[in-house]
């Protein structure tokens, strides 16, 4: 049985562990608040664009434009992976490129070849170990992605995919559902699809300058904020990740205190027993 | 009477009340929108939007974007809104040196261009100070 020294030694070691995951806890909630607020502050402009859209190709039957273009045989598709820089957030990392992988996979087995675009270190070095390709990785985001940074990305997308170098773009990310869900998506950005349902307005629009124009003008823009939010999304995902699974490891130490307490207690009075024991059997022997 | 006014970028909504008169920078020149305006869409270029609600007025100077009236609703979204202390002027006039202008297939690819140069020459229109009296933003 170990001694009540080494007991004690051990406790105060699980408990600056707890202090440590408890801090990351409450800067994890801090960041998470942060975060899902920009997931909101994007609604706004994201519903706007996309309900302009609907409702000038309801009135539009054949809109055409390079970046609806269906590839009949697809050759190539472009994968965007949003993992973050950093660990320590349950099982988020493992979650997104699990889903990756498979994709990655699934897409080979089709004869179709995928490229990857990746965002974050963890994506970055379990790539590097599973020695899978990947043409382009961004690590400077971390989880502040500015909406300047996200349109670069999406306008090479777009690129891409205007020139024919890939007949398809598919993100996966982990998705904000709400303050409870969040899970891995696989979002087709390219070509880009989106129902003429929009109710219209009971008079007609006067459009300037023209409905083809407005359209090809709102159509990057559109992927650009698709992109923009899924990396919203992504960062806040991952704090609340995060925040679980340091509420969880704190939840844990706290556990382990109480137990090795208990423990600590009893090899103590043990000891105090014991020695009183002897003391006394010592003053039997001096009678 | 007035309209009611929002305007939104990807970040933040950075305009949302209502007001007497609008002047936006529309494509095809500007305008102006009072209450009960028809149903329009129209297309903004980098330009100033500015805002009057009884003799308070604010000005924001916008990337391009989009204006919808409708219900008389005024919503204009943009990309962004220019901050003239954040400029990076020699930045801004090397990046318009350097733009690519070699002859692209497409329209579309035609207009970016065109809508990229608007932006950098507004950018340091902007910075030069021509307006800097009337941008509050």
């Amino acid at each position: 049985m170990a001694t009540p020294k080494e007991i004690k030694t051990r406790i105060d070691s699980v408990k600056n562990t707890r202090k440590i995951t408890k801090t990351m806890e409450l800067v994890a909630t801090a960041k998470s608040k942060k975060a899902v607020d920009r997931v909101h502050a994007s609604q706004p402009y994201a519903d706007k664009v996309t309900e302009m859209l609907e409702s000038l190709a309801s009135g539009q039957l054949d809109v055409s434009h390079p970046l609806l273009r269906k590839a009949e045989k697809p050759k190539k598709v472009l994968l965007i992976a949003i993992t973050a820089n950093r660990g320590l957030a349950g099982p988020y990392n493992t979650n997104v490129l699990k889903a990756l992988v498979a994709a990655y996979e699934e897409y080979k087995s089709r004869g179709i070849e995928p490229v990857l675009y990746v965002a974050g270190k963890k994506a970055v070095n379990f790539l590097r170990f599973q020695k899978i390709p990947f043409e382009r990785s961004y690590l400077e985001f971390d989880d502040r992605v500015t909406f300047a940074q996200a349109e670069v990305i999406a306008q090479e997308a777009m690129d891409l995919f205007e020139y024919g170098k890939v007949d398809g773009v598919e993100l996966i990310y982990t998705r904000y559902f709400n303050a409870g869900t969040q899970k891995v998506v696989n979002r087709a950005l390219l070509p880009l699809s989106f129902s003429a349902k929009g109710k219209g307005p009971a008079a007609p629009y006067i459009i300037e300058p023209s409905p083809e124009k407005l359209i090809s003008a709102l159509l990057p823009r559109s992927i650009k904020i698709v992109t923009f939010q899924a990396f919203l999304d992504a960062a806040a995902s991952e704090q609340i990740a995060r925040r679980i699974a340091m509420k969880n490891a704190t939840d844990s130490a706290s556990d382990m205190i109480k137990e090795m307490t208990l423990k600590y207690n009893r090899a103590r009075q043990a000891k105090v027993t014991q020695e009183i024991a002897e003391i006394i059997s010592g003053v039997d022997a001096l009678k | 009477m007035s309209i009611h006014v929002s305007i939104v970028t990807p970040d933040q909504k950075v305009f949302h009340g209502e007001a007497d008169y609008v002047s936006l920078p529309g494509s095809e020149g500007s305008f102006g929108v009072l209450s009960g305006h028809a149903p329009l869409l129209s297309y903004l270029r980098p330009g100033f939007v500015e805002v009057q609600t009884g003799d308070s007025k604010h000005s924001f100077t916008v990337e391009s974007g989009f204006a919808e009236v409708r219900d008389n609703n005024l919503t204009v979204i943009v990309e962004g809104v220019v901050d003239a202390s954040k400029i990076d002027a020699e930045a801004t006039r090397k990046e318009l040196a350097s733009m690519d202008m070699s002859p692209v297939n497409g329209d579309d690819k035609i207009d970016a261009r065109i809508e990229k140069q608007d932006l950098l020459r507004f950018r340091l229109q902007i910075v030069s100070g021509a307006h800097s009296t009337t941008a509050h933003h």
